[in-house]
C-alpha cells in the first residue's frame, strides 16, 4: 500500500505540471488557432528563471517562482506581438515554422545564458512527512496544492471575470466578438500572455523536484499535445481530467509495468483517438 | 505545348549545370563545404518528396522524416547485420517506408488541419520510440554505427570521397524530381490540385480522393526512405534523433523558405537551411539562435518563400497587370 500511495502521489504532481501546461496551451490555441510548438520550451524557460533566481540571486522559492511567472507572462507577450502576430493572415503552415524557430532560439537562448548542463535546484521544502509506510515531501505537496489553487483560480477567471467570459466570446466567434465591440488582438496579446506564464509556472514549480536539461521542453511539448487532443481542442476542463489521468497512469504504468513503452502507448492512442474520435473524449464540435 | 517542353528541357540543362559545377566551385573553399553540399543535396530529397504531399495536397505531414528514418534504419541494419549490397538495401528502405506510409495513410486520411497534423506527429513519436525502445535491434537512443561503405562494381565509396558521394546523391536528386514531376503533370497531379481546392467537388466529380493520397503518401514516403538509406551510409551511423521532431520541422522550413507547391523552391530551402548556420558559424555560441531568428524573420517577410518572394518581384517590375494574375 505504502508504495502504491507513493506512485499515486508522483503521479499527481507530474500530472499537476501537464494539467497546468496544457491548459495553457489549450488557451492559445482556442483563442488564437494556433500550435506552439514551442510550449514545452516555455516550460523549460519558467524552471530555469526559477533557477537562476533561486540559485544566484536571492534563495527565496517564492520569489523564484513569482519571477518566472512575470518572464514567463513577458516573453508569451513578445512572442505574440512580434513573431505570430505578423503571420495571421498567411496560411496555416507558417506557424509551425514561426514555432520552429521560437523552439531553436529558446533552447539556445537558456544554453547560451544558462550554460547546457544539467542543473538542479535545492528544494525550498525538503521535509519528509510520514503518514504509515507513505512518504512524502513537503515540496511535492506544495505542487499538488498551488496546482490545484491555480487551476481553480483559472476556472473562475473564464467564468466570472469580464475579461475571462470575452476571452471565450473570442474563442467561441472572433467576428461576432470583435463587433461586440471585444479588441481581438488584446484578447490575442492575453491568450499568449498567459498561456506562456501558465507554462512558465508549471515549469517553475516543479523545477526543485526534476533536473533541467536545455531539451527538457519537447518531450512536455508532445505530452500537451496528446492531453488536449484527447481532452477536446480548447477544453479546458477535458484538459484537467486527461492532464492529472495521464500523470497517474504513466506513473502507475512505468512503476508497476514498463517504463520504456508507456510514452510509445501514449502516442498510439493519440493516433487511435484521432482516427475514432477526432473531437477527443470532452470535446464538442 | 513544345515550346513549353523546350523551355522545361532547357530548366533541366540549367539546373544539371549547376549540379555539376556546384562541388567544384564549393571545391575550391575546401572539402568541408563538399560535405555540407552532399547534405543539402540528401535533404533535397527529402524536402521535394514532402512537397509532393505537402505544397500540392496543402496538408500539414509532420510525418515525413519517419519515412526518412525508417529507410536509413532499414539500409543500416541490412547492411550490418546480414550484410546485404547497399543498392538492395536502398529499395528495401524505401518499400519498407511505403508500407508504413499505408498506415499512416490509414489513420490520417479522413483529417484534416490541425488534427492531420498533430496524427501525423503522433506517428513520428511512435516510429521514434520503436526505433529508441527495440535496443537490441537498433542500438536504442545511441543508434547504429560502422555501416560499411558501398562500392558498385569495384569502386568504393569512401566516405572521404565527397565528390562521389555528392555524384550519388544529385543522380537521385535528379530522380526525385522526375518521379514527382510525373506524378504532378499526369491525372494524378491535376487530381491533386483538384482535391486541395476543394475536396468534396472533388469527389463528386468521380475523382477518387483517398486513393490519390494514398498513392502521394507512398511515393512520397518511398523517396524519404531512399534518401534515408543514402544518408546512413555516407554518414556512417544513425541515432534516433535523426528522425525526430527538429529535423521534421527543419525539413517543413526548407518547403516553406524555398516556397511550397513549386519544384525549385524546397530546393532552394534546403540550401537556405543548411547552409545558413554554416555561415553563421562565425559568430560563434550565437550561431543557432541567430539561425533560429532569421527563420523566423524568412517567414514573416516572405510567407510564400523565396519563390513566392521572386514571383512578386517579377510582378511589380514588369508591373503589367495586377499581382493576382502573375502569380496564378
Amino acid at each position: 500500500m505504502g508504495l502504491f500511495g507513493i506512485y499515486l502521489a508522483n503521479g499527481i504532481v507530474v500530472g499537476s505540471a501537464y494539467v497546468l501546461a496544457a491548459i495553457g496551451l489549450t488557451i492559445i490555441f482556442s483563442i488564437m488557432r494556433i500550435v506552439n510548438f514551442a510550449h514545452g520550451e516555455c516550460y523549460m524557460m519558467g524552471a530555469y528563471m526559477a533557477w537562476l533566481v533561486v540559485t544566484r540571486l536571492v534563495s527565496n522559492f517564492w520569489l523564484g517562482l513569482f519571477l518566472a511567472v512575470l518572464g514567463g507572462a513577458l516573453m508569451g507577450y513578445l512572442i505574440e506581438r512580434f513573431a505570430f502576430r505578423p503571420i495571421y493572415k498567411t496560411p496555416g503552415l507558417s506557424q509551425f515554422i514561426i514555432s520552429l524557430g521560437l523552439v531553436i532560439m529558446l533552447q539556445e537562448l537558456s544554453i547560451i545564458s544558462f550554460t547546457g548542463l544539467t542543473q538542479t535546484m535545492p528544494s525550498a521544502y525538503p521535509t519528509v512527512r510520514r503518514i504509515g509506510n507513505f512518504v512524502i515531501t513537503d515540496q511535492r505537496i506544495l505542487v499538488v496544492g498551488m496546482a490545484a489553487v491555480l487551476v481553480v483560480a483559472i476556472l473562475l477567471f473564464f467564468k466570472r471575470t469580464k475579461t475571462g467570459k470575452a476571452m471565450r466570446a473570442t474563442a467561441q466567434n472572433k467576428l461576432a466578438s470583435s463587433m461586440m465591440g471585444i479588441n481581438a488582438s488584446r484578447m490575442a496579446s492575453l491568450a499568449f500572455l498567459g498561456g506562456v506564464g501558465i507554462a512558465a509556472v508549471a515549469g517553475a514549480l516543479l523545477a526543485p523536484i526534476f533536473a533541467l536539461t536545455p531539451t527538457m521542453g519537447g518531450r512536455l511539448t508532445g505530452l500537451c499535445f496528446i492531453i488536449i487532443v484527447i481532452g477536446g481542442m480548447g477544453s479546458i476542463g477535458g484538459a484537467i481530467i486527461v492532464g492529472y489521468t495521464l500523470g497517474i497512469t504513466e506513473s502507475l504504468f512505468s512503476a508497476y509495468v514498463s517504463t520504456k513503452w508507456s510514452f510509445m502507448l501514449v502516442f498510439l492512442m493519440l493516433m487511435l483517438i484521432l482516427k475514432f474520435r477526432p473531437r477527443g473524449l470532452f470535446g464538442r464540435d | 505545348m513544345r515550346s513549353f517542353m523546350r523551355k522545361k528541357g532547357f530548366k533541366y540543362l540549367i539546373g544539371i549545370a549547376v549540379g555539376v559545377a556546384a562541388p567544384f566551385l564549393l571545391g575550391l573553399a575546401g572539402t568541408y563545404w563538399v560535405h555540407i553540399l552532399v547534405i543539402v543535396v540528401i535533404f533535397a530529397n527529402v524536402a521535394v518528396s514532402l512537397n509532393l504531399i505537402m505544397g500540392y495536397t496543402g496538408q500539414i505531414n509532420l510525418g515525413h522524416i519517419a519515412f526518412f528514418g525508417i529507410g536509413a534504419y532499414t539500409t543500416a541494419l541490412l547492411m550490418l547485420r546480414l550484410d546485404v549490397s547497399f543498392w538492395v538495401t536502398l529499395v528495401a528502405g524505401g518499400m519498407l517506408a511505403v508500407i508504413l506510409s499505408f498506415i499512416l495513410g490509414y489513420i490520417s486520411l479522413g483529417l484534416r488541419g490541425i488534427y492531420f497534423a498533430l496524427a501525423t506527429f503522433a506517428f513520428l513519436m511512435v516510429v521514434g520510440f520503436l526505433l529508441i525502445n527495440f535496443d537490441t535491434f537498433t542500438g536504442g537512443a545511441r543508434g547504429l554505427f560502422g555501416i560499411p561503405h558501398p562500392s558498385i562494381g569495384g569502386f568504393v565509396f569512401e566516405p572521404t570521397n565527397r565528390l562521389a558521394w555528392f555524384y550519388l546523391a544529385f543522380v537521385f536528386l535528379l530522380f526525385t524530381i522526375f518521379i514527382v514531376d510525373r506524378v504532378l503533370n499526369s491525372r494524378v497531379g491535376r487530381a491533386f490540385i483538384a482535391i486541395r481546392e476543394d475536396e468534396e467537388l472533388a469527389k463528386s466529380t468521380g475523382i477518387n480522393t483517398t486513393m490519390y493520397k494514398v498513392l502521394s503518401f507512398g511515393v512520397s514516403a518511398f523517396l524519404a526512405g531512399v534518401a534515408g538509406g543514402i544518408y546512413v551510409a555516407y554518414m556512417g551511423a544513425i541515432t534516433p534523433a535523426d528522425c525526430a521532431i527538429l529535423p521534421t520541422l527543419l525539413v517543413i522550413a526548407m518547403c516553406a523558405i524555398g516556397g511550397m507547391g513549386t519544384m525549385l523552391g524546397p530546393i532552394l530551402g534546403a540550401v537556405v537551411v543548411q547552409l545558413l548556420p554554416e555561415l553563421l558559424r562565425p559568430i560563434r555560441e550565437y550561431y543557432y539562435f541567430t539561425f533560429g531568428f532569421m527563420i523566423v524573420l524568412i517567414t514573416i517577410f516572405a510567407p510564400e518563400g523565396i519563390m513566392g518572394a521572386i514571383t512578386s518581384l517579377q510582378a511589380r517590375l514588369t508591373a503589367r497587370g495586377s499581382k493576382e494574375d502573375v502569380r496564378v
